[in-house]
């Protein structure tokens, strides 16, 4: 059973970078919501996850303010936005005042607004952002600005999990694929599956979620449905295949494929267009362009698989080279979104 | 001075000599020049016996309780509250530990910071837990953990040989006691020549002797001396201790027996005052007084204290056992001037100066006969003096002792030590451990890996950094590579982790606390939490680790979990036996706790296991060559690979549970109707109701779909199902397990009363009226399934308000 708050628990430090800096810095974010948790896990800063399901009691929000005067926390950074959060931003501002620097970070694109709740948080961002509770709103999504002008115009990266240096030591299982995504249309699931399965490389596909109905007109042979996974045992996992497949339709930075590099395994994705990793080659081999049509992404594993047993180590060390680039780019942009 | 003093009973509430001692104690500091601020712990007792207890002490002392174990937060507690805790006879034991273990917690935080000094008994092995804690380094840092010998039953069943059937039962209860006598900081004993009986049983030298402190209690007297009657010509003679066999009754009935036998007209009566629990045990005594002599020694069970005082003041007091360790009643007895006739042979009488033979007592030399003749002559003797009870200033009055309490500690990098891994069968698993590895506690620390060489990607020894991937031989590990590493490697200990158990991160810390602390230190672990690796949420109980507790370590392989800091030096010593097969750390910590060697087990759960069942498997074939060992060792002729001793045996079958829950339900969704025809949401985790809402309405099944998949091969499930209102008509429920997700034709399918393909369905089930109903129903699945989770109402019922079907949980067994 989760509690009401969880502050700097294993799973949110262990695999979290260190930068200089950050020692002032609470990430507060929604505890079952993976995605967000895990970008918001891997950051530096102090960490504060909190649950939507019950709200947060009066004995809490108390238990949150010791937290922040005993951590002296200068920088508030709420990562994703519900109602819970509001209320804890607007208890915060009241206790604290300009003590303490309220930003938030969205990780959410304009396709996602079908979703009613997505409009709302953004509305209600922008009344606190307008009462002078919040300082600075941010996005994972590049050019959100475009999508709501009051947001900060450069991009906030996310870090990938620090795990140390143990990619090269990664054992892969011959022909295994990973398909982690859940079976709804903005994740395209039915696309990544046929184009793994058309792939000759490929002899086992690895997936959380069964594509319903499609067993009517292919054969699945490859496909093998495994368990809802996480923290190591999901690296692990992850680590153990040659390469995952996560071309959605819409995406901000996926942590799942930052999860992955930093295993070692390459992930590919839909087009990102990070401004900041432009020139990447890693991201060149990863990003697919045409997303509807298996045709491409077949063609895309095929092509990472081949080079990661090329056995030269290449595929490698772009991973290592991209994690350690973005890396640091990540902890420059929380910086200057904070004005550390 | 803050002083704690943890005890079971309490005078005048909870009856015995502990408890008596307990409230004297407190007398004493009332009139003490230098009083400390004093406190005792209690067991969890009732609210209204709590209020008694403490308005009786209020501005004396401080009186805390344990909390239920329920009411916890701590994994070990709650599992030994529900008994899923491994092994049964040793959690039995190992409760009342946890228990004051919790109670000083709370105690300490209750009076704002440490106790100086926390006292604890050694009866019953309940600071062991509390001593463990300190050595672990994860509690009572700053306190002196002091244990006062009063009795403990390891030396009672010794002078009580023949009277108890054997059991693991006995082994965890004298091992604890053992474990609380050898591992306090100071031991206090009353007089000395139990202190030597003490360092005897144990086997523990002149040193342990040398650093016992022994001082002497108060002892009160709380009934009137002036009222004592002359006892005449023909005095009564009474037994008033409890009836059981160390307390010698029967020598006291065969004396009585004897003595009228010689005197057939004596008017005195020979009285035994006094209770027990083995009805056999008091038959026994029964049948050893002749018919015609039923009028003169006779048996009372039921009394007033008022009566049993009465009785006393008139009459020579007997007490013959043959082993006490003070024995308040002796004491109280003389304080009342009466004659009191003590056996010789008990060192607490004939090994104490106070008790001077003809003139404040008379002894015997335990046998019957000798009593009946001491019994004659105690007719016309009567005392000189009463016993000397001049109190000793009690050790928390003196700084010396409290000063004692540090923990001497040397500061050791956790990074010289190395970590190695093995049990890793495949390469999956391997990038999990190295991925764990890296997010560990053990990050900085130089870690092997040893994997079957044929499992390997890359054929060879990969070393990268700290990490090294040792191949091993063929697909079974034998433990001879485990040794050769861990010597090669030459360090002085190694974190041993084996890869079905994880270490969480504060195992680290508090094992090289442990270290730290006591630098003889051969291995540190704790117990274990056992959880289903597939399942979020499935917990299996926990299993506890027994570590230095030799009787335990004779019987059961649950010493340590194969995740352990241990000293290279007692595998070097001890050896990896390949032998033992799959069970070489078993044995290999067996017999480490039989060196007597020193391990400490953390009472809170820093180990968890991938395991479906909290048992540890055993064998009689095991057991029996650890027992045979141990008689050839220690020169016994006869070989103990005779005795068919009762052991655990057990195989045990990984029985698998799987639980949907809350963790399980939070991500339900209605999927069925739609869409929905109302203005409210059909399915929706309610934590005040106990679960998820599937909400039937009029003219339509409300189904909802869980997120998690269930794994095959599935046998039965149980349905803790709840209607959770008493203002509807009945609701109905049902489960659904699919192979592939459902589509709207199948909800419709569903809708008309049938299963879509390819998918199980059970029988509707109503749950009538408001309240929780559980139900066992076998489904057999061959496939990975999708959950559905079904609701509707009852047959013929068409009112759909407050039809708040509830789903609390789902256990489903392989």
């Amino acid at each position: 059973m989760l509690k009401t708050c969880e502050f700097n628990v294993q799973r949110d430090l262990q695999f979290a970078h260190e930068f200089e800096g950050f020692d002032r810095v609470l990430h507060i974010f929604n505890a079952d919501w993976h995605g967000i948790r895990a970008a918001a896990a891997y950051a530096p800063g102090q960490k504060l996850a909190i649950s939507e399901r019950d709200g947060l009691d009066g004995e809490a929000i108390r238990h949150i303010f010791g937290i922040l005067s005993h951590y002296r926390i200068e920088h508030i950074i709420f990562q994703g936005y519900s109602q819970v959060a509001a209320s804890l931003c607007q208890s915060i501002h009241r206790q604290f005042g300009s003590s303490i620097r309220i930003n938030v970070v969205t990780h959410v694109t304009s396709a996602q607004f079908e979703n009613a709740f997505e409009i709302e948080m953004q509305a209600l961002l922008l009344q606190q952002k307008d009462r002078g509770l919040i300082s600075r709103l941010g996005s994972v999504k590049p050019r959100f600005n475009d999508v709501i002008p009051e947001y900060w115009p450069s991009t906030i990266i996310n870090f990938g999990p620090n795990l140390g240096e143990i990619t090269a030591q990664m054992q892969k299982i011959d022909g295994a694929i990973f398909v982690p995504i859940e079976n709804s249309w903005r994740k395209n699931l039915y696309t990544n599956m046929l184009a793994a399965q058309r792939c000759t490389q490929v002899k086992s596909i690895y997936a959380i979620n069964f594509p319903s109905g499609l067993e009517k007109i292919c054969t699945l042979d490859k496909l093998r449905l495994t368990s809802f996974k996480h923290g190591a045992d999901l690296f692990g996992f992850m680590a153990s295949m040659e390469a995952q497949m996560n071309v959605t339709l819409a995406e901000c930075q996926p942590m799942t494929q930052l999860e992955s590099f930093a295993v070692g395994t390459p992930c590919l994705t839909g087009p990102l267009r990070v401004a900041e990793f432009a020139d990447d080659p890693l991201i060149a081999l990863c990003e697919v362009d045409i997303l509807d049509s298996p045709h491409y992404l077949t063609e895309a594993l095929s092509k990472v698989i081949s080079l990661g047993r090329q056995n030269d180590g290449e595929l490698t060390g772009m991973m290592v080279s991209h994690l350690e680039h973005r890396n640091v780019v990540a902890a420059l942009s929380y910086a200057e979104f904070l004005g550390l | 001075m803050k002083v704690c003093l943890l005890t079971n009973e309490m005078y005048p509430f909870l009856p015995g000599g502990i408890g008596r001692l307990m409230f004297n104690f407190c007398e004493q500091n009332q009139t003490s020049k230098t009083p400390v601020d004093l406190h005792y712990l209690l067991p969890d007792l009732d609210e209204a016996e709590r209020e008694k207890i403490t308005e009786f002490y209020r501005g004396k002392a401080t009186i805390h309780f344990c909390p239920s174990l329920e009411s916890t937060d701590d994994q070990v507690a709650i599992a030994l509250s529900a008994d899923d805790a491994f092994h049964a006879e040793f959690s039995a034991n190992y409760k009342d530990s946890i228990s004051f273990y919790h109670g000083m917690l709370q105690a300490e935080a209750a009076s704002h910071g440490a106790f100086d000094i926390i006292e604890v008994a050694d009866m019953g092995g309940w600071g062991q837990a509390i001593i463990a804690a300190k050595r672990a380094g994860i509690a009572f840092q700053d306190s002196l953990i002091s244990c006062r010998l009063h009795s403990s039953v390891g030396l009672i069943t010794e002078f009580e040989r023949y009277s108890h059937h054997p059991s693991t039962w006995f082994s965890a209860k004298l091992d604890l006691e053992r474990e609380t006598i050898l591992g306090a900081d100071l031991i206090v004993g009353h007089v000395h020549a139990i202190v030597k009986e003490n360092a005897r049983h144990y086997h523990l030298d002149d040193q342990w002797i040398k650093d016992t402190l022994v001082e002497f209690p108060p002892i009160l007297l709380d009934t009137a001396t002036d009222d004592i009657p002359d006892l005449g010509d023909t005095p009564d003679f009474v037994f008033s201790s409890r009836l059981q066999p160390f307390k010698r009754p029967d020598i006291f009935v065969r004396a009585a027996v004897l003595f009228l036998e010689r005197a057939p007209d004596y008017q005195g009566t020979f009285r035994l005052l006094s209770y027990g629990w083995d009805t056999k045990y008091i038959e026994w005594l029964n049948s050893l007084v002749p018919v015609g002599m039923r009028q003169q020694v006779v048996f009372q069970t039921e009394y007033t204290q008022e009566e049993r005082n009465r009785v006393l003041k008139q009459s020579v007091v007997v007490v013959p056992s043959n082993y006490e360790s003070l024995c308040l009643f002796a004491y109280e007895s003389s304080m009342m001037m009466r004659p009191v006739i003590l056996a010789r042979d008990c060192v607490a009488f004939g090994g104490f100066d106070r008790w001077i033979d003809g003139e404040n007592c008379l002894q015997f030399d335990g046998s019957f006969m000798d009593l009946a003749d001491v019994m004659e002559k105690a007719i016309r003797w009567r005392p000189t003096s009463v016993v000397d009870t001049t109190v000793d200033q009690p050790y928390w009055e003196r700084s010396e002792y409290a000063q004692k309490k540090a923990v001497g500690r040397k500061a050791i990098d956790p990074k010289t030590i190395p970590v190695v891994y093995y049990g890793i069968l495949d390469r999956m698993q391997l990038n999990e451990k190295l991925v764990r590895h890296m997010g560990s506690a053990f990050a900085g620390c130089k870690a092997y890996f040893l994997v079957p060489e044929s499992e390997l990607q890359h054929r060879g020894l990969v070393r990268d950094g700290l990490t090294t991937i040792v191949p091993t031989s063929g697909q079974n590990l034998s433990c001879s590579e485990v040794e050769k590493l861990i010597l090669s490697l030459e360090t002085t200990h190694v974190f041993l982790a084996r890869a079905d158990h994880r270490a969480l991160r504060s195992f680290v810390t508090a094992a090289i606390n442990a270290l730290a602390a006591t630098p003889d230190l051969d291995l540190f672990s704790s117990h274990i939490g056992n959880r289903d690796p597939l399942v979020i949420d499935a917990e299996y109980g926990v299993t506890l680790s027994t570590g230095e507790a030799p009787g335990m370590a004779m019987l059961e392989n649950t010493v340590a979990p194969p995740m352990a800091l241990i000293a290279s030096s007692a595998i070097r010593r001890l050896k990896f036996d390949p032998q033992a097969a799959d069970y070489w750390f078993e044995v290999f910590t067996r017999k480490l706790a039989l060196e007597g060697r020193r391990i400490v087990i953390s009472p809170s759960v820093l180990v968890e296991a991938e395991s479906r069942n909290n048992e540890r498997g055993n064998s009689k074939t095991l057991s029996a060559g650890i027992m045979d060992d141990e008689g050839i060792k220690h020169g016994l002729p006869a070989r103990l690979l005779g005795m068919d001793v009762r052991v655990t045996n057990k195989e045990v079958v990984n029985s698998r549970k799987i639980v949907f829950s809350a963790g399980e339900f939070a991500s339900a969704k209605c999927v069925w109707p739609d869409p929905n025809p109302r203005d409210f949401d059909l399915v929706m985790l309610q934590q005040d109701n106990g679960g998820l809402l599937t909400h039937p309405i009029n003219e339509h099944i409300t189904i909802a779909k869980l997120s998690a998949t269930l794994p095959p091969f599935v046998k039965a499930v149980e349905l803790d199902l709840r209607n959770a209102s008493n203002q509807n008509l009945g609701v109905d429920f049902g489960l659904l397990l699919s192979r592939s997700e459902l589509t709207r034709a199948d909800f419709e399918k569903i809708s008309a009363g049938e299963t879509p393909e390819a998918a199980i369905q059970t029988a509707w089930m109503t749950v009538k009226t408001m309240g929780s109903e559980k139900q066992y129903m076998p489904i057999n699945s061959n496939f990975t399934a999708h959950v559905y989770l079904m609701s509707r109402l009852p047959e013929g019922i068409y009112q759909d308000d407050y039809c708040w079907a509830i789903w609390k949980n789902l256990t489903f067994f392989q």
